[in-house]
């Protein structure tokens, strides 16, 4: 992912940066993006001093302390504290650094998303802080953990973009490219001409919104129709970096293309590389 | 005489309506309500906070998808920052209903829970 896509996403999330967490938000794995990394990540984008509950998919919580992209508590969820008592820390960083504590977070927060193929955040009514006023950034985390943030080195997307097509050949009915005003065509021949009509129209139609959606551009986007057409078949129309692709799509492929170009677009490849 | 309700009034159900929808599933940023025949956006959720620019793109490009004769029911939409959901309703012509989800959401989840955020529509 280029510096201008995360910068931009960062900026979207801050600015709805609570617009929704009164009733939860889901957050998902993408791609290469471990569960653990995806938590973290959503430490690492609050800026704000912020508390919210984290459910995993059994519905148990815990609370999270962050501020400035650093966690500072992990506690139990209010309802669970004991009346008249100190309020359940779990965990909290050391004055000094302590490898026995920081291992112990990595423990009991893998613990907690075991078994859990997603997690819900929902907003915590503002309290004391207390405990550490620096906690542990995100980032220090996740390179202890050895957990990617960020999407590994990119490869050539014309690389990516064959590979995925490659994997899912078989679900590919037609497919046109262009790629530096050059075009190539692949799959049932009898549907060229009208593949090439529809991508040259489909890319009209979908950057003719651009200038309503300011991140909709040439760089990096997908549109998937779930049928086209009397043969019912999926389309994909991808544009990547200047490479425009349009496929057609038999219905049981669809999902797994656009989830393969999805990662694309976040820089999770979704397929290994092709053997040399 | 019996009251009409105002049209204020029926933006304010509609509105209503469409949160409620929004509320139905966490994973849901917005939805928004557009007659694409006539290039009008008839409501959206309370978190829409979309420009008004933006909802007008959204109706020119359900217009251009949803078009007579061409068949699909939905259109996604990916970007970086999100996934964009229209979904065509047969039982209210020339309307659509846009949500717009985390750019995270999985095009599998985001497209299952506006189907069935749809259907319950029916009910």
């Amino acid at each position: 992912m280029s510096v201008s896509d995360d910068l931009e996403r960062k900026l979207e999330r801050l600015a709805s940066a609570g617009s929704s967490a009164a009733s939860g938000r889901t957050l998902t794995p993408l791609g290469g993006r471990t569960l653990l990394a995806t938590l973290l990540l959503e430490i690492d984008e609050t800026v704000l001093a912020d508390r919210f509950r984290v459910a995993n998919t059994a519905g148990r919580e815990i609370l999270v302390v962050a501020h400035n992209r650093r966690l500072l508590q992990v506690r139990a969820p209010e309802s669970r504290q004991l009346v008249g008592g100190p309020d359940s820390i779990l965990w909290q960083p050391t004055d000094e650094p302590d490898p026995e504590n920081v291992a112990f977070l990595r423990n009991f927060l893998e613990g907690f998303i075991a078994d859990s193929d997603r997690l819900q955040i929902f907003a915590a009514p503002k309290g004391a802080q207390g405990g550490s006023d620096f906690g542990i950034s995100a980032k220090r985390l996740a390179e202890e953990w050895d957990v990617a943030l960020l999407p590994p080195a990119e490869r050539p997307l014309v690389e990516v973009l064959d590979a995925i097509m490659s994997e899912n050949k078989e679900q590919i009915v037609t497919w046109v490219r262009r790629i530096d005003g050059q075009t190539e065509c692949g799959g049932d021949a009898t549907l060229f001409e009208p593949t090439e009509t529809l991508a040259q129209t489909l890319e009209r139609e979908v950057f003719a919104t651009s200038p309503a959606l300011p991140n909709l551009s040439r760089d990096r986007c997908v549109f998937t129709l779930d049928t086209f057409g009397k043969a019912g078949n999926g389309v994909i129309f991808a544009a990547f970096e200047g490479i425009l692709v349009t496929l057609l799509v038999r219905p049981s492929g669809l999902v797994r293309l656009a989830r393969d170009l999805q990662e694309t677009l976040h820089g999770w490849y979704g397929v290994k590389p092709t053997p040399v | 005489m019996a009251r009409f309700p105002s049209q204020k009034a029926r933006d304010l159900t509609l509105s209503s309506k469409l949160e409620a929808l929004r509320a139905r599933n966490a994973a849901i940023d917005a939805v928004v309500y557009v007659d694409f025949g006539a290039t009008t956006v008839l409501g959206a959720s309370q978190s829409a906070g979309r420009p008004q620019e933006v909802l007008d793109g959204l109706c020119r490009l359900a217009a251009n998808v949803f078009d007579e004769g061409r068949g699909p029911e939905q259109a996604v939409l990916m970007t970086v920052t999100e996934v964009l959901v229209l979904q065509h309703l047969p039982q209210e012509p020339g309307t659509a209903l846009c949500f717009f989800f985390p750019p995270q959401t999985s095009y599998e989840d985001a497209c299952g829970i506006t189907h069935d955020a749809t259907g319950s529509l029916a009910q």
